[in-house]
């Protein structure tokens, strides 16, 4: 497994042995800092190293914006090994338009293996390294790295991006002009969470975790998962760089906690041991008012000793049917309909879908029970 | 030659939804099943329902689209294809995808018509291009992307191409927000979203300063006087958000959007057109502050909310009419409570409001009634224009 850094000055430069360099320029990268010219000066030094370089597009662009900048990149310098990109656009045109290796950047979604398969598809041997989701788990990551053959990256330590608008969302509350650079911290009214890192530039505004990504403690884990590459991004944080290249070159315990010192945010596993973001889920609904085949309608109000208002849904109703009653809190009851009567209150010997009638009342069933037959 | 007009596709959070913007005159309807969404907490559709949605809206000549636009993980997906080999033998009209993991599904187990949901953040020719490859044949652009740019790109893909038109908007680039997935724990691409963006925060600047602001939170779209752009370009579709609405919001934004286009259906122009009672009727809706966001040009500061969530409309639901006729009456499901001195408006499909009398209610079974409760039915006598299916509105006192 490799390290995979940013390459961010001529004298870290000199840190970084055996890693893989990652250039971020401030046109595409939407957290870069580099000119043109800086970015050329610092892919060919480290060529010299004998290190390899990316080139980094990760931000979004709308059409007249990809347009303009990708004329910058039709001479693609060819000292950068290849370009990551993360827009499926970006993607579709460096396959259309440059020869070089592509890196994609899955990070948003690509939660599946079909995800993946889409692309390997579409971008065959100039695919050659995916950028992983930090919402996977290890033992997702393992599984996928035997079936789909394919280098992977996983951010081992870094800034977990949460939110990015294109909107200046920090220059409108410093009352100053939109394009400026404006950094700062956030604290939600809602969350336990605080001091979320904020960043407003050309691409946008970007909130980020108030912890770290921090997964070195599993190095040897996303190895032996075959993990290719292992990214630290110390952008935020560049006096650590000598600290890092430590880590990468000798990734021992001592190491790690060196750096751990020394980095400035605390560190998370986030999902890398198990992702359960949907075991939620079920709490949102009332799991009593499911729906099945046997769905007959819903009662909409009832009076009580007399009649229930109800709505017919599914195959329809007809008189003297057996029917069960499920209310909210899942109680059932049991009901015959002895009689049943039309919106108008007239009796009836049947109703269909989607009439409104009336049936006899039972206790215990209030307004949103389902009624499902026998 | 029918002079081109763009599709009104409305919200269908549930069944009842659905009919609600069929009659009220939407030209096709997306809803979902009670898996493969982003709204987890909505009604949802079973696959009984679908299928009566189905065929509900295809009688009145309306297109039914079935979102499948989570992003899902790998167990997600395997009872995905039989979904999808039922939404196929339902006839639905198309599904709404963001992840290229289901398209490849549903273009092995379907095929069926291949929408890419707005959650894909396509913003550019060249990402249309890369649906298309995945069997695209529409593309719900993000909503960053001006009216003007999408023309273009459907021009020059020959994708269709759909844009939203109006209700509440992500403030991020849809797809790239997982705010609730690290704080809450809740995938806000499966369906999770805990809307952190509408708190406050209290924001601490480097250079000391401090301020406490809805500084992520997004005002409304709303895109009722770029029509004429729209039809300009010939954006194919346009869309309105709101699945989690109320009935109220899926008739009345359905309602002035479908006049407004079939204004320009009729005469081909916009001069004259009642623009002020349009945008008066979406107002009386509970709303936040409205914005166009990029459908012109880049929205900027003064899209932002910076307020706390409130209701401030003069109009609520008052319910939804069960069934009408000259001999049977009418007979309404109360969605809140009124009394006898209430202001009551039916929503018609055509013509101007009805006004109903609360004075003469009565309860379902005939007998005398003062006041009505929320979820209970409520009788009226006949009033000519009404109709079942219509949403009456309640006025507040102010």
């Amino acid at each position: 497994m490799k390290g995979a850094v940013y390459l961010l000055s001529l004298e870290e430069l000199a840190l970084w042995n055996d890693v893989d360099c990652i250039v971020a320029v401030k046109e595409f990268s939407r957290r870069g800092t580099l000119s043109w010219e800086d970015a050329s000066v610092l892919a060919h030094a480290a060529k010299a190293k004998g290190l390899t370089v990316s080139f980094e597009w990760d931000a979004l662009m709308e059409e007249p914006r990809f347009r303009d900048l990708t004329l910058k990149l039709k001479n693609f310098p060819s000292v950068f090994d290849a370009i990551r990109v993360r827009d499926a656009g970006a993607a579709w045109w460096a396959r259309e338009n440059l020869n070089c290796d592509i890196h994609l950047i899955l990070e948003a979604g690509h939660h599946n293996q079909m995800a993946i398969e889409s692309w390997k598809q579409r971008l065959g041997a100039r695919l050659t390294r995916i950028a992983l989701s930090p919402e996977l788990p290890l033992s997702v990551i393992r599984q996928w790295r035997q079936q789909l053959g394919l280098p992977l990256e996983v951010m081992a330590l870094g800034p977990l991006l949460l939110f990015h608008s294109p909107r200046p969302l920090l220059s409108s509350l410093a009352s100053a002009p939109e394009g400026s650079e404006w950094k700062a911290t956030g604290a939600s009214e809602e969350s336990p969470h605080k001091g979320f890192p904020l960043q407003e530039n050309a691409h946008g505004t970007l909130m980020f975790h108030p912890k770290d990504l921090g997964l070195l403690e599993r190095w040897s884990d996303m190895q032996a998962a075959g993990i290719d590459y292992a990214r630290i991004d110390h952008r935020l944080q560049s006096s650590v760089a000598p600290l890092v290249a430590n880590f990468i070159a000798s990734p021992q315990d001592e190491n790690r906690e060196a750096l751990k010192q020394a980095w400035n945010t605390d560190w998370m596993r986030g999902y890398w041991d198990v992702n359960k973001s949907d075991v939620l889920f079920n709490k949102l609904k009332n799991q009593h008012l499911g729906h099945d085949e046997r769905l007959c309608g819903e009662v909409l109000e009832g009076k009580r000793e007399s009649w229930l208002a109800i709505r017919v849904r599914g195959p329809g109703l007809t008189r003297g049917a057996d029917l069960r009653v499920i209310n909210p809190k899942g109680e059932e009851r049991s009901l015959k309909l002895s009689w049943l009567k039309d919106d108008a209150f007239n009796a009836v010997e049947s109703l269909s879908e989607g009439q409104v009638g009336f049936i006899p009342w039972s206790s215990g069933a209030p307004s949103r029970s389902k009624l499902h037959l026998n | 030659m029918e002079r081109f007009t763009p599709e009104l596709l409305a919200p269908a959070g549930n069944l009842d939804k659905l009919k609600t913007a069929v009659l009220y005159g939407a030209d096709a309807v997306y809803c979902a099943g009670q898996d493969y969404g982003l709204r987890a907490a909505a009604d949802n559709f079973t696959r009984e329902e679908l299928a009566i949605g189905v065929a509900f809206a295809h009688q009145r000549g309306a297109k039914v689209y079935v979102v499948l636009n989570g992003f899902l993980h790998d167990e997600d997906l395997v009872e995905l294809p039989d979904f999808i080999r039922y939404l196929k033998s339902i006839a639905v009209d198309a599904v709404i995808v963001s992840d290229p993991g289901v398209a490849l599904l549903v273009r092995e187990h379907g095929p069926i018509p291949l929408h890419v949901s707005t959650q894909a953040s396509v913003l550019n020719l060249a990402g249309v291009k890369a649906w298309q490859e995945l069997g695209a044949t529409r593309v719900v652009l993000g909503r960053e992307v001006t009216v003007h740019d999408a023309g273009a790109l459907q021009r020059l893909s020959g994708v269709e191409m759909e844009q939203f038109v109006h209700g509440a908007m992500c403030m991020a680039y849809s797809g790239h927000c997982v705010i609730s997935n690290f704080t809450q724990g809740r995938d806000s691409n499966r369906g999770g979203c805990a809307h952190s963006c509408r708190f406050s925060y209290d924001i601490k600047f480097e250079d000391g300063k401090n301020e406490s602001a809805f500084f992520m939170s997004s005002k409304d779209l709303e895109g009722l006087s770029v029509l004429p752009r729209f039809v300009q370009e010939g954006i194919v579709s346009l869309k309105v958000e709101g699945r989690m609405k109320s009935p109220l919001y899926a008739a009345t934004t359905t309602r002035v959007y479908r006049r407004a286009l079939d204004f320009w259906k009729e005469h081909g122009h916009w001069d004259n057109a009642p623009w002020g009672e349009w945008q008066e009727e979406l107002r009386r809706l509970p709303h936040r502050d409205a914005t166009e966001a990029s459908l012109v040009g880049p929205a900027g500061a003064d899209s932002i909310f910076d307020e706390r969530e409130h209701v401030d409309s003069a109009w609520g639901m008052a319910g939804v009419v069960l069934s009408a006729g000259p001999e049977r009456g009418v007979l309404l499901e109360c969605k809140q409570s009124f009394e006898q001195d209430a202001r009551l408006e039916a929503l018609t499909f055509e013509g101007e409001t009805v006004t109903l009398s609360a004075r003469e209610m009565l309860a379902p079974d005939y007998s005398a009634l003062t006041r009505s409760k929320p979820s209970s039915l409520v009788r009226f006598p006949w009033t000519p224009g009404l109709a079942a299916g219509q949403v009456v509105r309640l006025g507040k006192s102010l």
